[in-house]
């Protein structure tokens, strides 16, 4: 899926600081591959319809936990692990419904999921041969990696 | 596919005049004059609010929200379920109701608000990431108040509940 990088990267942007005023920039493929993404969650939710794919939200750990804390008003060290996660599924799931907009009509989004041990080698890798689908942040040090990935698209990769 | 530009611009150019009007995630700039400049009318203290969202996160925050307008009588569901059920038991002057959700979907838990006799005049404030015309234009079918945009703007909250207690 070819999206205008611009859309996709004004809704990431847009929905992180409304949610929590915490600020990621995008950033370029090149910075992509030096992101540390080893300590991160990762959230994952089907796109259904007359495109079908996946859109999946890598976000380290640490400003997972930061989100957290802002959206709930509480330090950092009171937010659980189970807050973050349900942070992370959330920002999936309203990065994705405002992406909704922007997707071929007819395109639907299932409930996200949490994927608790993820490979993100393989995604990693098969994003360095499509650039295009991987929409990568930072809020320096921390990374963040949206992708949207079509299930045609994956198998002819 | 071919890379779009971006098509915000476009939005909306055959939705009804209502429909437009119902968006707000698209208004946003509406819900950033200061208080005293809008139409208001006082938040009543005793103002009962159920929130149905599957998100803990999504329905603390919302919570913390409401109690800064003043809002203490607030309720919260997970579910469709047990916001009807919740619901058959203490009535709310007003439902926050999120969209995906597992279990029923919030248009399902608003399309059986409406046909239950005992629910259907509580106003059900859509907030859902879900920002397309068609999804609007459903829920509104479904005979919602009004429609917000997620992530959620406390402001345009806070305008929403003023314009329903006018």
């Amino acid at each position: 899926m070819q999206l205008a990088k611009t859309d996709v990267n004004n809704i990431v942007r847009r929905v992180w600081a409304e949610i929590s005023q915490i600020t990621v920039q995008p950033v370029d493929d090149q910075r992509m591959k030096q992101l540390d993404l080893d300590q991160a969650y990762t959230a994952r939710l089907a796109v259904t319809g007359s495109w079908e794919g996946t859109a999946t939200l890598h976000c380290s750990s640490k400003l997972t936990a930061q989100t957290a804390a802002c959206m709930l008003g509480i330090p950092l060290e009171e937010v659980t692990e189970e807050d973050s996660l349900d942070v992370l599924a959330e920002i999936l799931n309203i990065i994705s419904g405002n992406l909704l907009q922007v997707l071929p009509s007819g395109c639907d989004i299932l409930l996200p999921e949490i994927l608790p041990n993820f490979d993100r080698s393989q995604l990693l890798a098969a994003l360095e041969v499509r650039p295009r689908e991987a929409y990568p942040f930072e809020s320096p040090p921390d990374g963040v990696l949206f992708s949207l990935v079509g299930y045609q698209e994956e198998k002819t990769a | 596919m071919e890379a779009k530009e971006s098509s915000r611009e476009s939005h909306g150019e055959y939705m009804s005049e209502a429909a437009k009007n119902i968006i707000d995630g698209f208004n946003r700039q509406e819900s950033e004059q200061p208080p005293a400049a809008r139409e208001v009318a006082p938040l009543p203290p005793d103002l009962h609010v159920l929130i149905v969202d599957d998100s803990r996160v999504i329905r603390l925050m919302t919570k913390r929200h409401l109690q800064e307008f003043g809002i203490e009588k607030v309720d919260q569901a997970a579910n469709g379920n047990d916001a009807l059920e919740a619901m058959h038991q203490v009535k709310p002057d007003v439902v926050l109701l999120d969209w995906n959700m597992p279990g029923m979907s919030g248009l399902e838990v608003a399309q059986a608000m409406h046909l239950d006799k005992k629910l259907n005049q509580v106003p059900i404030l859509m907030v859902t990431a879900r920002n397309r015309r068609e999804d609007v234009l459903a829920a509104m079918k479904a005979g919602i108040f009004s429609y917000i945009v997620k992530p959620l703007n406390p402001q345009l909250l806070e305008k929403k509940l003023r314009q329903l207690c006018a």
